[in-house]
């Protein structure tokens, strides 16, 4: 048997294998760019930030100028995608960027050609869209439900009337502050979190 | 466990070390099989000559075999692998150039590095005209419609895009595929050889 006829039947070996192979977590799902968890931020952790006013993070939003000034987030950058080009990225802090557009998929886009060249960046899972409906109009729970969905209800609606100004009431803080998580870091500049 | 770079956690001068090293052996590899020299690599046009079509795509299924295997085994986490992002029409005119560059040199750009190393005129021609090209690009790229065409707005930009991801498929389907792909290619490249250059000698 030649040479070419073993790489032959490995090949086709191999090709069977590859085919009979579960699918793994990580490879599922049809989105142009997938994120893994560790790249995403929930609006609510952004939303801690900023009303802590924590300056560790770089809260930047990627929609128009036009859509920033009407609804964009309170201490966020606009830098509309169209805009970001690589000398750009290069002259941001080097600091933890959190990336939001008007959905997750718009920002992980960005993500995908920022990520490199900074090493540090998250995305606002659900983008603007999500923050609308879980931080600006949080949605009560049935009547029935338990004290703690109430309480946690209330809070919630605290923190939208402090953005949305309905009310002069600061916003309950949480007891436990819910961090981003740490995505391993793939440069070698400090790990500073946020 | 892999990729090494995170599981291990190397800084990334660590990572441009390791990089230079497999690029050492990369190209020593390169010169060793012959592919400094610009007549056998052109041979592929003519179809006299297929080394490089047989040796590249050997190395593509070679590596994407693993990355899906080792994936699938929970040894390697693919969303950790670092993925071009893909620019679709600026990457076809630019594989054209470059095919054509190809053509008219004799080399592809790692090939013509690995010929610089044994001086071959025709591989520093090759280096310098690629670097005088990248110096005009640089220069050009502010003109708006070539900014635009490459830029993030441009219509082909699908973000860091792998072909399973595309066709909505398992990663094996694709494997599978692109391996019958290459075992075909394999077979229709031997024939060729043997129809184009029956003297098997370097074209």
């Amino acid at each position: 048997m030649t040479i070419n006829k073993v790489g032959f039947i490995l090949g086709i070996v191999f090709a069977v294998i590859m085919l009979a192979l579960p699918v793994p977590d990580n490879s599922a799902g049809a989105g142009v760019t997938t994120l893994s968890d560790d790249a995403l931020v929930s609006p609510e952790q952004v939303s801690d930030l900023v009303i802590q006013g924590d300056i560790s993070c770089l809260i930047i939003d990627l929609r128009s100028e036009e859509a920033f000034l009407e609804d964009g987030l309170k201490s966020a950058l606009s830098i509309p995608a169209a805009t970001l080009d690589e000398a750009t990225i290069r002259r941001l802090p080097t600091r933890r960027l959190i990336l939001y557009a008007d959905d997750t998929e718009e920002a992980a886009r960005v993500w995908a050609v920022v990520q490199p060249v900074h090493g540090d960046v998250l995305v606002m899972d659900g983008g603007m869209a999500a923050w609308n409906s879980m931080i600006l109009n949080p949605s009560a729970p049935p009547e029935d439900a338990p004290e703690q969905a109430w309480n946690t209800y209330k809070e919630r609606l605290a923190v939208a009337n402090y953005y949305t100004g309905k009310e002069d009431a600061a916003p309950v803080q949480r007891e436990r502050v819910v961090r981003p998580v740490l995505r391993p870091r793939l440069s070698g500049k400090k790990n500073e979190g946020c | 466990m892999f990729p090494l770079i995170d599981f291990v956690g190397f800084s990334t001068y660590t990572d441009f070390v390791i990089a230079f090293m497999l690029g050492i052996g990369f190209g020593f590899f390169l010169e060793q099989g012959g592919f400094g020299n610009a007549n056998k690599l052109a041979g592929q046009f003519y179809f006299r000559d297929l080394t490089v079509f047989k040796v590249m795509f050997t190395a593509i299924v070679t590596a994407m075999t693993g990355l899906i295997v080792f994936n699938a085994l929970g040894w390697l986490d693919l969303g950790l692998v670092y993925l071009n992002p893909t620019y679709l029409w600026p990457g076809l005119v630019g594989g054209l150039i470059m095919g054509v560059g190809f053509v008219v040199g004799g080399y592809c750009p790692g090939t013509a590095l690995v010929g610089v190393t044994t001086l071959k005129v025709d591989a520093v021609m090759s280096v310098a005209g690629g670097l005088i090209g990248m110096f005009i690009f640089a220069e050009l790229v502010p003109i708006g419609w070539l900014e635009a065409f490459y830029g993030l707005e441009t219509e082909g930009f699908s973000g860091s895009l792998s072909l399973w991801q595309w066709l909505d498929v398992k990663p094996g389907v694709v494997g599978f595929v692109v391996m019958l792909i290459a075992l075909a290619g394999f077979i229709a490249s031997e024939w060729a050889e043997r129809k184009f250059n029956p003297q098997g000698g370097v074209a």
